[in-house]
């Protein structure tokens, strides 16, 4: 077969139609054979692109190579030759250096255009923003799945279809204003959970009565109607659309039928609501405080009727428990503020105390784990990692 | 030189997609001709075909542009070994290589009234023919 190349493919930087080899991984490939739509997006705060399918982002990057690589189509021309009168070539009409290739990344939400509402007065005052969480989607690095548990988890709220007119735009809403609207759908779960009810968990533990589920348009229904009992005459009421985000962050559904479907039951997550009011406590105490006093005032901030089970263990990444004296004290510790090198980042551990427990300097390191490894096996490549009885205690080198 | 559209018969009898795509992959560079030169003889001219731009490329109709011949290729069957013969002095062996993860012919089209792009993954390249040895003498 003869091979022949097309002498004006390079013909100018200006072509209308681009030809660009991509790495198409198994994921890609799967949702191309199940007709999905692929996106092409760029997070205007990053400097890359990316590509997403239904559930995952990828980076995509170009790799140069010096190979001379050529695109071949087939042709088949009709001419005089001494073997016969058809002949099929090959003809290169587009060549290569590079192609892009494809690395998984963590989704992206860029909220940089979007205002905090540290209370929710500030809407009568905060400049409207047109916002819509279309825009936002686009540039944003993530796939559509991605981006509804993102707006969820940040506290991204829509108000633009709200019946208020004077309320549009979206907005992200404050820790302190999550906590305010918090309050209320506890006291409205307290109220409204059987405490003589209490189930027998899978493995044989006593479930706490604040398990039960609900309707989720009960459960905004009734936060509502809670907040205009208690709000005064000159206190602004937090939109539908706030209090239904913040329900559905702090629960989970028993079973998902659909998006914004209002009959859908929903439980309380207990650990994540533990977890904001317990980080939020810690944020405002002074230093390092006792355990045990802790434990209590972060009992007493919540709502009357509220008694899950408290465990350190949800507020894990945000805390150091230092001895001082006979006695353990915990202070606030953010993971996000610690350096992002390694080496630093343990020498940081490690100048703040001088033995740890692998459980606990765990989620301080985990994001440097990215092979997933035994979190012990990965230590090793940093400290010094011994038994004491027992314990496993991780110690500088 | 009257043409005719590519059967799937054709498609079939060396490495290709369906569309009728194959990476050839050389090492260093070709060394071509820009465009194709003025006064050739007639056996330089032989070299030279009128070759119509495949509707990747092309949002038109029917583009024509010319294209020089560079070499000839031959697949043993089963494409274990291909040979790649340039010009009458050398040849290149190489083989059928699976391409993993396969690439995607990726389209982008510029849109002149807004001047924005449209992307889409036309074809998939599983294969493709590779020459990674030096070129040998032809005896």
């Amino acid at each position: 077969m003869e091979l022949y190349t097309s002498l004006a493919d390079n013909e100018s930087a200006n072509k209308k139609i681009k030809l660009q080899l991509i790495e198409l991984n198994e994921d890609i490939l799967k949702s191309m054979k199940n007709n999905e739509k692929l996106y092409l997006k760029s997070n205007s705060t990053k400097s890359y692109p990316v590509i997403v399918t239904d559930n995952k982002t990828y980076k995509i990057r170009k790799q140069n190579h010096s190979n001379c690589s050529m695109l071949m189509n087939m042709d088949r021309i009709h001419r005089i030759m001494d073997h016969g009168d058809k002949d099929i070539i090959m003809t290169s009409h587009e060549r290569f250096d590079n192609q892009l290739i494809l690395s998984v990344i963590d989704p992206v939400l860029n909220t940089s255009k979007v205002p905090v509402l540290e209370n929710i007065e500030q809407l009568l005052t905060i400049s409207k923003n047109n916002l819509t969480l279309s825009e936002i989607f686009t540039d944003s690095s993530c796939s559509t799945q991605q981006f509804k548990k993102l707006v969820v988890d940040q506290m991204l709220v829509d108000l633009n279809n709200n019946d208020d007119e004077s309320m549009t735009g979206c907005y992200l809403l404050s820790e302190n204003v999550v906590i305010d609207i918090l309050r209320l759908i506890l006291e409205w779960f307290a109220k409204n959970v059987d405490q003589s009810q209490i189930s027998v968990a899978k493995d044989g533990s006593l479930e706490s009565p604040f398990l039960q589920s609900f309707k989720i348009g009960d459960c905004v229904k009734g936060v509502i109607e809670l907040q205009a009992e208690k709000l005064d005459h000159d206190e602004m009421a937090a939109p539908e659309e706030m209090v239904k985000s913040v329900v559905k962050k702090f629960t989970t559904f028993d079973v998902e039928i659909e998006d914004d479907n209002m009959l859908q039951k929903v439980k309380l997550k207990n650990p994540d609501v533990i977890r904001l009011f317990g980080i939020s406590l810690l944020k405002k105490s002074f230093g390092s405080v006792p355990i045990d006093d802790f434990l209590i005032n972060l009992k007493s901030r919540l709502p009357f009727g509220y008694n899950p089970d408290i465990k350190l263990d949800y507020l894990k990444g945000n805390y150091i428990v230092e001895n001082v004296g006979v006695k353990q004290q915990i202070r606030y510790l953010d993971e996000s503020d610690l350096s992002l090198d390694v080496i630093k980042r343990f020498k940081e551990l490690f100048g703040m105390k001088r033995e740890w427990k692998v459980e606990e300097i765990e989620p301080f390191v985990n994001r440097f784990n990215t092979k997933n490894t035994k979190c012990e096996k990965f230590l090793i490549k940093y400290a010094k990692v011994k038994k004491v009885g027992k314990k496993v205690i991780v110690t500088s080198r | 030189m009257p043409r005719l559209d590519p059967t799937l018969e054709d498609y079939t009898t060396i490495i290709s997609t369906n569309l009728g795509s194959t990476i050839l992959e050389i090492q260093g560079e070709l060394n071509l001709p820009q465009s194709k030169p003025e006064n050739l003889t007639p056996e330089e001219e032989e070299l030279f075909i009128k070759s119509r731009v495949p509707k990747l490329l092309n949002t038109t109709d029917e583009v024509v542009r010319d294209a020089v011949r560079f070499g000839r290729l031959e697949l043993e069957p089963g494409f274990k070994k291909a040979t790649l013969f340039i010009s009458n002095s050398q040849r290149l062996v190489g083989s059928v290589e699976k391409v993993d993860p396969p690439l995607g012919v990726l389209r982008i089209v510029k849109d002149d009234n807004n001047g924005l792009e449209e992307c889409q993954v036309v074809d998939v390249i599983s294969h493709k023919v590779v020459f990674r040895l030096r070129p040998l003498p032809i005896m």
